[in-house]
């Protein structure tokens, strides 16, 4: 397992000469004898010899003191000096390395940085925790501010984001709001919405089908040449900052304005037809849209159904250029395969086309609503695209091309047909206002819906926006479009931050957290490797837990290669305790292992795993290995790797 | 840990060069934010990391962090 972060920290531990001074949290796994233990120390495992008492805790804090035989020597730090333990004393020797250090890797510092930096090494805080805050802004290429600084310390080193969650909840609560029996019926609301069954929509809409076939059948004048459609890209693109300053931003359209904005960016050959199609779609599916709003109070339910169709008209139409711009896309570049001297070219169209699909999967509106088999539709299309440039790439033309083809006609299969659970879902969350007391009951009826089986990816992107984790993103592409963002966690945990009286403090917190997750998702430039972290609340069975998830990959065109990369979710389970899930991936060969040191967690977890070959593949990858391990096993297992000798240990389940 | 020269090489070999901040896009957006009262970190330098700069994640990894949380929740569950 190759976690960037943690194999650095694990570097540092292994090769750090001991300075008594420096101090580290960590888990006590295994007492091995009266001196010795295995801590872990950031999900890795570490053996050490124990200078005086040996813990009686499970979480302890250690100093380095000494090595024998390559074994750190460490000593326990008393936990009640660690509020008051500072930098200050060190401060002189200390700020001077950090200095050296820094500018040694080229970075200038300004007036600014100094000041920043001295604060937030003067400030209350662990040295080592400090050293990789630090480590972690050069490594990302980050400016020395008060508040970068601040953000990547509380993301690193901070409480977890679900824990925050709680302690925000326990005050709100406190404050009267209720928001624990609305968690609680969201919750549940949310469960009962996968109970429905998705295809019994199906019947319902076929009419809906129809209408959409006839909005997305190309006509003869939309066979266009390549340029063309660059074209037609390009004016799907952002307005210019003109454009921008010129027009005002309404908040509320009614429905007739929106179908007269759909209209002027329809096809020029026919404008009334589209919008009529659009029009009879609305039409036919009003009773579902009733329906999904009859328990709203009767007071807010024409807004919400007029927002509703609103979305839905926008949706309809997101979806028809969508579709046709792929499916132009993918036939030009049939033509352009045909010709030896355009295969480069149509590399870059089918990359555009992988970029499109990319961009519906993870933040188009139709698939709020779609049904699942488009949303699956389109997700194996990108997967078969992503082959066919591999082969291009490696000169199998003629392979290239009947992918190509394949992924053409099921482009052209495509509808938009509105999925009666995910209109329930979207009705539901209008219902509720934004606010703080309605956010986090809103979050986790986002979570819960995300993961019912069935959906998959963009509704967990979904859920990454309604944390905040792309709030400026959102903003600046409302700025282009000329629209109002809606609100999300974090915008909203600003607003509080910004009041400075009640639950300002927590806010600020959670905001810093969710700037720093950020900020560690920033590419790195001058490398293709590429790392990055993120937090997430897990809310389920009226818990709010933490997942870390850390990944590492190639570059791939300003994402990460999922062919190619490594993933590793860690928590903190309240049953079992400490459990890794690693997942490895190379040219999509999958290997998936589950660690935790509890007795009997490998037998209860076998049958989990006889899923994940049917469900990985269903992604496009080929599963290798399923394995269930403990965390001191998959130790044992790379090191016995690394001086080759077989492995006798681990229960194995290979597929 | 010892901060110093000597292990510095572990984590970063190659030159880091001070981040270029383009500042236009990013008073841009502040300055819709102030005006259409979107609460946003008033930084320009903040701005600029937090948005463009960030790495985007595949439809495809979206997917296997779906199936990963569904998994901890059946963990969890047994």
């Amino acid at each position: 397992m190759q976690i960037t972060n943690q194999t650095v920290n694990l570097q540092d531990f292994s090769n750090m000469k001991p300075s008594g001074k420096e101090s580290f949290k960590a888990t006590v796994k295994e007492k091995l004898s009266d001196s010795e233990a295995i801590l872990t120390i950031k999900g890795q495992d570490i053996k050490v010899k124990f200078n005086g008492d040996m813990p009686k805790d499970e979480n302890i804090q250690v100093k380095v003191v000494g090595m024998e035989d390559d074994v750190p020597v460490v000593e326990l730090v008393n936990k009640e000096n660690k509020a008051t333990q500072t930098t200050e004393a060190m401060l002189p020797e200390t700020y001077e390395d950090v200095e050296k250090w820094i500018k040694s890797k080229n970075i200038q510092l300004s007036k600014s940085d100094i000041q920043a930096l001295k604060k937030y090494l003067k400030s209350p805080g662990m040295i080592n925790e400090k050293i990789e805050t630090i480590k972690m802004l050069v490594q990302k290429q980050l400016p020395f501010t008060e508040t970068h600084l601040k953000s990547i310390d509380e993301a690193l080193h901070g409480e977890p984001i679900g824990d925050l969650l709680k302690e925000f909840v326990t005050q709100l609560e406190k404050n009267g709001s209720g928001v624990f029996q609305m968690l609680k019926s969201k919750i549940q609301q949310a469960q009962q919405f996968s109970t429905l069954n998705e295809s019994t929509t199906e019947n319902m809409h076929v009419d809906v089908k129809q209408q959409e076939n006839k909005m997305s059948m190309p006509t003869d004048q939309e066979s266009v040449s390549l340029s063309n459609i660059q074209e037609e890209t390009r004016n799907l693109k952002e307005p210019t900052e003109q454009e921008i300053n010129h027009k005002t931003i309404a908040q509320e359209e009614s429905i007739k304005k929106t179908l007269i904005q759909q209209e002027n960016i329809q096809d020029e050959t026919s404008p009334n037809t589209q919008t009529d199609s659009i029009k009879d779609m609305i039409e036919q599916i009003m009773p579902l849209i009733n329906e999904a709003a009859a328990y709203i109070s009767p007071d807010t339910k024409p807004i919400v159904v007029t927002k509703v169709t609103e979305k839905m008209a926008q949706a309809a139409n997101e979806f028809r250029l969508a579709k046709r711009e792929m499916s132009l896309k993918l036939s030009n570049v049939e033509t352009m395969l045909e010709k030896p001297q355009m295969i480069k070219p149509a590399l870059e169209v089918v990359e555009s086309v992988i970029n499109r699909l990319d961009r519906a999967l993870t933040s188009g509106d139709f698939l709020l609503f779609a049904d699942m088999k488009t949303e699956k539709k389109m997700l194996d299309a990108s997967t078969k695209l992503a082959e066919a440039k591999q082969l291009l790439q490696e000169g199998k033309k003629s392979e290239a091309t009947a992918i190509v083809q394949e992924v053409k006609k099921t482009v052209d299969s495509l509808n938009f047909q509105p999925a009666d659970v995910k209109v329930k879902h979207f009705v539901s969350q209008l219902a509720m206002d934004d606010t703080v007391e309605n956010f986090i009951p809103k979050l986790a009826e986002t979570y819960q819906f995300a993961t019912q089986e069935g959906n998959s990816v963009r509704h967990t992107a979904e859920y990454f926006k309604q944390l905040g984790l792309h709030h400026e993103r959102d903003v600046q592409q409302a700025m282009f479009k000329r629209e109002i963002p809606i609100q999300n966690m974090k915008s909203l945990l600003i607003s509080l931050a910004n009041e400075g009286e009640g639950l300002s403090k927590q806010a600020t917190q959670l905001v810093a957290n969710i700037t720093g997750h950020q900020l560690l998702n920033k590419s790195e430039s001058n490398t293709p490797a590429q790392a990055s972290q993120i937090q997430l609340p897990l809310f389920y069975e009226q818990q709010i837990q933490t997942v870390n998830v850390y990944l590492n990959g190639r570059d791939e065109g300003g994402s990460l290669d999922w062919q190619n990369c490594t993933m590793y979710f860690l928590l903190n389970s309240e049953k079992y305790g400490e459990i890794g899930i690693s997942l490895q991936t190379s040219n999509r060969q999958l290997s998936l292992t589950l660690k935790n040191n509890n007795a009997d967690f490998q037998e209860k977890m076998s049958d989990l795993t006889d899923n994940a070959k049917e469900t990985f593949e269903d992604l496009g990858y080929n599963v290798r290995k399923v394995q269930v391990t403990s965390f001191q096993q998959e130790e044992a297992k790379q090191s016995e790797k690394v001086i080759e000798t077989k492995s006798g240990e681990g229960y194995d389940i290979v597929i | 840990m010892k901060f110093s020269h000597q292990n510095a090489h572990l984590a970063y070999n190659q030159e880091v060069k001070v981040p270029q901040v383009s500042n236009q896009l990013e008073k841009q957006l502040l300055n819709f934010s102030h005006t259409h009262s979107i609460p946003i970190q008033q930084e320009t330098k903040l701005m600029k990391d937090i948005t463009d700069a960030q790495q985007r994640m595949p439809a495809q990894l979206y997917a296997v962090i779906t199936e990963m949380l569904r998994l901890i929740e059946k963990i969890d569950k047994k």
